[in-house]
Order: C-alpha cells, then sequence, then structure tokens
C-alpha cells in the first residue's frame, strides 16, 4: 500500500445501531487502474464507496483520497454515480448535468461545454432541451452515467453502472471506462456481473459479509484459490457458499 | 467559510431559486391568485351593480295618520340648522326621498311595483305610542335602504315636533345633542387625544398588515425549502448531491435560493399594502422597520430549520405538510394571546418574546403596538439566536444520518442514536 496511490482505506469499520456492516477493510487503488469491488447484496461494498465520498463517517479506520481525507476539495476530484439511481426527473437534461457539474466548481461555460462533450459522447446529445421524465431508462442511466463524468474527475466510482443496460450500452460504457483508465483516471467498479468485471478490472477486492475475502490481481487470486482456468464467479460462489457454511456450522454449534 | 464553499452555496441557491419560480404551480399560484381575486372582486361588483340597478327607486311613501309630521317645513328647519345635522339631512336625501301618500293601497301598490322602496305609515296615536308601520319590498338592498329612510323619517319628525315649540339653543342641542372629545388613558395613566382617522388605521391596521405579510413570507419560504427536500427524496437525487457538497452547505443554499423565492409572493401580493405603509414608518421611525427585517430573517432561519427537520423526518409531502402545521400554530399563538391582552409589556408578553418559537411573531406585534425596551429586544435576538444554532445543529446531525433513508421515518429511538452519533 502505497502512499501515492489515490485511495488507500486503512482498517475501516462501520456499523449501524448494533450491526456491524463493514469490518476493518483496508486495500488501495492505484492511478489509472480500474478497481473492481465485488460481493453479495448486503456485502457492505456500498457502504465502502460512501465512506470513500464521504457521505458517511468511518467508525474506525482512516480513508485518504490523494493523500488526505475526503473532503470538499477532494470530492470535487470524483465523480460518483450510486447505486440508487436518482435524478431530478422534472428537469431539462442540459440544466441537470450543468447544475451537477457546477456543483464540482466547473465555471458555467466550461461545465456548458462538458454537458455537450459527454451527451455526444453517450449518444444522446438531442436530448439536451428535454425533460428527463420523457426520457427511455436507458436513456435516463445514460444521463446519470455523464452526471458522474461531467466534471472531467480524476477519481471515478461507479456502483452497479451496468445495472438495466441492454448488452449495446453495456458496451458503450465499458469502452468509456477503458477510455477514462487510458487517460490515467482511477476508477472503482462495483458489480455483481462478475465477467464484465473479470474483462474490464486489472484488480479486484471481493467482501463477504462487511469482511474482505480476497484482495489482489485477478491472476493472483486464481492463483491463490487453486483455480488457475477458473472464472471470477466460480471462485466468488464458491467463497460465498463457504462463508454461509460456516456460518450454519456456528450456528448449529450454539 | 471559504470561497469554494461560498460558491456551492450560491450555486445551489440560483438553482433552486430558478427551479421554483420556474415551476408552474408557483406561477398559479403567485401570479395567477391576484389575477382571480380581482376577477372574482369585479364579478361580484358586476353582480351588485346588477342588483342595485333592479332596486332603482330612492324615494320613499309617508303616511301621516297623527297630522304632527310636516314633511316640507321639517326639511326647511333643518336645512337652517346646525352643520352636522344638515350634513346628515343632505347625506340621507341624496338616498331618499320622503313623498306623502294619503292612500295606504295606492302606496302599497307602488310599493309592489317598485315606484318606491318603503312606505311608512305614522299611528293617529304616535304621540303617545311612537308606532310607525314601516313596509318594505323582500330585498336585502331594500332593507338597507330602508334604514335609512326610516333615519330621515325620524329627523324630520325630531323637527317637526320641535317647531315653534322650544328655545333655538335647545333645539340645536336636540338636533344635535352631543360633540364627543375622546380622550385616550394608557396604562401608565397618561392622558392624550385618542387617534383618529388616517393615523387611528395606520395604527391598528398598519401593524397587523405587516405582521401578516412577514409571518406569510417566513412560512412561505419555510414551506418551500421542505417540500424541495422532500422532492430531492423522492427523486433519490440525495446521494448525488451530497458526494459534490457538504449537507450544512446544501441546506444553506437551499435557505438562501427559497427564501428569496418566499419574497416574490410577499412583493407581489403586499406591494400596495406596503406602499400605505410608508407614512406609518415615517411617523415610527425607521428603527421598526430594522427591527422587523431583522426579526423576520431570524424567524425565516429558525422556522426554515425546522422545516428541513421535519422533512428529514416525516415520510412524505403529505406527513411533512401536516406534522409543519405545528410550527405555524406555535408561531401565531402570540397574535391569539394579544386579543385577549392589550398589554404588550406583561409578563407573557416578554415570555413570549424569549422564547425562540414565539419570539419573531410576538415582537413583530410588540414593536408595532407598544414601545420595548432596548434590553429586552436584545434578550429576545439572544435566546433566538442560540435557538437557531441549536435547531441547526440538531436538524443537520439528523439530516446527514437520515438523508438516504428513503422513504422510511425514523423512530425516536434512531433519533436519539443519530445525534449520539453524528
Amino acid at each position: 500500500m502505497l502512499d501515492a496511490d489515490p485511495i488507500v482505506v486503512d482498517s475501516v469499520s462501520k456499523s449501524f445501531g448494533t450491526a456491524l456492516v463493514v469490518k476493518e477493510v483496508s486495500f488501495a487503488v492505484r492511478r489509472g487502474e480500474i478497481f473492481g469491488i465485488v460481493g453479495q447484496n448486503g456485502a457492505g461494498k456500498t457502504t465502502v464507496l460512501r465512506m470513500i465520498m464521504d457521505i458517511f463517517r468511518p467508525d474506525a479506520g482512516s480513508i485518504l483520497i490523494f493523500g488526505r481525507p475526503p473532503d470538499n476539495a477532494v470530492k470535487q476530484r470524483i465523480g460518483y454515480l450510486p447505486e440508487e439511481r436518482g435524478i431530478y426527473v422534472g428537469l431539462k437534461v442540459g440544466r441537470v448535468l450543468e447544475y451537477f457539474a457546477r456543483l464540482k466548481g466547473l465555471p458555467r461555460a466550461r461545465a456548458r461545454a462538458q454537458v455537450e462533450k459527454w451527451l455526444y459522447r453517450f449518444g444522446v446529445e438531442e436530448y439536451a432541451g428535454r425533460r428527463v421524465e420523457t426520457l427511455s431508462k436507458g436513456n435516463q442511466q445514460k444521463v446519470q452515467l455523464v452526471c458522474a463524468l461531467v466534471a472531467d474527475p480524476e477519481i471515478v466510482i461507479l456502483d452497479e453502472p451496468l445495472a438495466g443496460l441492454d448488452p449495446v450500452n453495456t458496451r458503450l460504457l465499458t469502452d468509456v471506462i477503458r477510455d477514462l483508465a487510458k487517460e490515467g483516471k482511477t476508477i472503482i467498479f462495483s458489480s455483481h456481473q462478475m465477467p464484465v468485471v473479470e474483462k474490464l478490472c486489472m484488480r479486484v477486492l471481493m467482501i463477504d459479509r462487511g469482511e474482505v475475502v480476497l484482495y489482489g490481481p485477478l491472476a493472483e487470486i486464481r492463483q491463490s484459490q487453486n483455480s488457475p482456468d477458473g472464472s471470477l464467479e466460480d471462485i466468488y460462489v464458491r467463497i460465498a457458499r463457504q462463508g454461509a457454511g460456516e456460518r450454519d456450522e456456528q450456528t448449529n454449534h450454539r | 467559510m471559504n470561497r469554494q464553499t461560498i460558491d456551492k452555496i450560491l450555486v445551489i441557491a440560483r438553482h433552486e431559486f430558478i427551479t421554483t419560480i420556474m415551476r408552474p404551480t408557483f406561477l398559479v399560484v403567485t401570479l395567477g391568485m391576484p389575477v382571480v381575486i380581482f376577477g372574482v372582486i369585479c364579478l361580484e361588483m358586476l353582480l351588485i351593480g346588477h342588483t342595485v340597478k333592479k332596486e332603482l327607486a330612492t324615494a320613499a311613501a309617508v303616511i301621516d295618520r297623527s297630522g304632527l309630521v310636516n314633511l316640507e317645513s321639517g326639511k326647511q328647519l333643518l336645512n337652517g340648522g346646525s352643520r352636522p345635522a344638515q350634513d346628515l339631512q343632505k347625506m340621507a336625501d341624496r338616498i331618499v326621498e320622503l313623498r306623502r301618500y294619503d292612500d295606504l293601497d295606492r302606496a302599497l301598490d307602488d310599493l309592489a311595483h317598485g315606484h318606491i322602496f318603503a312606505c311608512y305609515v305614522i299611528e293617529s296615536d304616535y304621540l303617545k305610542t311612537g308606532k310607525i308601520a314601516s313596509y318594505t319590498r323582500e330585498s336585502r338592498i331594500g332593507a338597507a335602504k330602508s334604514y335609512l329612510g326610516e333615519r330621515n323619517l325620524v329627523m324630520l319628525i325630531r323637527a317637526s315636533l320641535l317647531e315653534g315649540r322650544v328655545a333655538d339653543d335647545i333645539r340645536e342641542r336636540a338636533l344635535d345633542p352631543a360633540k364627543f372629545e375622546r380622550l385616550a388613558v394608557s396604562t401608565q395613566g397618561r392622558i392624550s387625544p385618542e387617534t383618529i382617522g388616517v393615523e387611528k388605521f395606520y395604527s391598528f391596521m398598519a401593524p397587523a398588515l405587516l405582521c401578516m405579510l412577514l409571518s406569510s413570507s417566513i412560512f412561505m419560504s419555510a414551506g418551500y425549502l421542505m417540500h424541495s427536500l422532500i422532492l430531492e427524496n423522492q427523486n433519490r437525487v440525495m446521494e448525488i448531491l451530497l458526494s459534490s457538497v457538504q449537507p450544512v452547505e446544501l441546506l444553506l443554499g437551499k435557505m438562501l435560493g427559497l427564501g428569496a423565492v418566499g419574497i416574490i409572493p410577499a412583493v407581489i401580493y403586499g406591494t400596495i399594502p406596503t406602499l400605505t405603509l410608508i407614512p406609518y414608518f415615517a411617523t415610527q421611525g425607521w428603527r421598526l422597520l430594522v427591527l422587523s427585517v431583522i426579526y423576520v430573517g431570524l424567524g425565516y432561519l429558525l422556522f426554515s430549520i425546522l422545516m428541513t427537520a421535519t422533512g428529514v423526518i416525516a415520510n412524505g409531502m403529505q406527513e411533512s405538510t401536516q406534522l409543519s402545521g405545528i410550527w405555524s400554530m406555535i408561531s401565531g399563538l402570540p397574535v391569539i394571546v394579544f386579543i385577549l391582552s392589550s398589554d404588550m409589556n406583561s409578563w407573557l408578553a416578554r415570555a413570549m418574546s424569549w422564547f425562540p418559537l414565539t419570539a419573531p411573531t410576538t415582537m413583530l406585534i410588540r414593536l408595532c403596538y407598544a414601545k420595548v425596551a432596548a434590553w429586552d429586544i436584545l434578550l429576545s435576538i439572544m435566546f433566538l439566536v442560540t435557538g437557531i444554532f441549536t435547531a441547526s445543529w440538531f436538524t443537520v446531525k439528523i439530516f446527514r444520518a437520515s438523508s438516504l433513508m428513503y422513504g422510511k421515518r425514523p423512530r425516536l429511538s434512531e433519533l436519539r442514536r443519530w445525534l449520539r452519533e453524528a
């Protein structure tokens, strides 16, 4: 774990009431890499991402973004697509995107230019003057993705970005993600879709019940799991079942 | 607060202001309401005019069976009499002409056909009984006119009865019995002439108008803020917003933008009443205006923070609106209390000025209607500011913890936990 890494998460824990949802999670994300976070529903992925975004504060441990705790200045440099999709449905697409770009600190003229650029990149430039609610679900999702990218962030955090996208748009998004990585952007990609994670990500973090169960480059993970040719999905399912079995055993023992 | 924070607050404020004022419901309510009210007034005036036209008769019949009333000489006597009596007579004459009739059947026939609006029969034993039968058509305007006719008749009977029977000065007093000199005694025992006319209007109506205008702008803005937060929660936008700004920045930006929105309807509805307040401020001194602005500003801050907390805690728009009614009720409490007690410097008035939730309304009323000591004002502002800070502390904490609890209402135990943990 190098301090020069743009994201360093060190022994972070978080509980809600009596439920400990994240237990001493540590990882680092390198500049220009596409970093995958995988895990079952409720494993704690979204909570980790929300802590990186300073929406939740960790109970223990520390998070450093560009060597400092996530504050306002750091947030300007991160683009975030949350799992809970939301957008101002009653407003025009261009207006919504310009607002989010300006909240990231962009001056008005640059914000407008960026909106045009990204709408064009996702092939939805003709919808700039239309209200969000009049767009199809797929196009609304593209607009939400543009929200995360419009300010040209150095770090992009995408929580389940492929949910609800058809194969054509999935390909469009994965191409955009690869291009961003080539430009030197740091990308965190959280998803259930293991084949996509496998194709896209250089390193992976697997969380189960709030704890890190696997962490590292894909090849090393396969090696450590004695499954050099196995898919990430197989490894993931095996670990998840093992975890469930151990928990059942513990319950029976009690 | 650094430059970046200020910029973000201003971007949020501008966004909130523009999106709210461009909303069709806002435009309809703000601009449409005065048009609707004006239209209703015009329609009502047209209807009244139409009804009045149907009741054109201005004459009333007088059948004098007592032989006491001399219509002509009574009128002349009044015209040569004292000034108030003359004025009264002239006014009544414009509306009512009394005509002598001898036949009741003919008078009632004319009444039925609308040639006259009333018929008065002075009975032969009038001097003993004072009995006069009054016949009118079935109409509300006819009845009002008949009252003027009766009043006119009474004046004429009085003049007829006094004619040649009493000295001039007695006749003068009988026709114009009292010229009241009205004096007011304050709670400190100071006696001063009671204010009349325009001054009286301003001293009572202007403060009431000012209070209404200012209180409504406080609650209008705070209501917009609450609705905007609920809308963002419903649209699931909160998480994206919080990934770019701090909760405090978001709240401050909204409060600023929607506070400006709340001023618009107050300005539109209140332009004419506010113009009428200029002479009031000129007589009362501009200190009142400055203090009013301070209390409106602080009041808005407090109630918008409380409305935000309500919006966060409540589950949906309907529940928030119901819960926020509590704040409006508490804030309106001083108005009810002051109707019951006119002493604006009583212990109750002071206590209400020091309690943050009632302070803005209480002080707006007290400043308008009484002389309030400087220490009293300072103490009130101090408690109000403390209340604002306490409410902000509480609201920001629960806002941070609960902003992502879409569609769920927190339990009391959860609220306690958030305050402990946040």
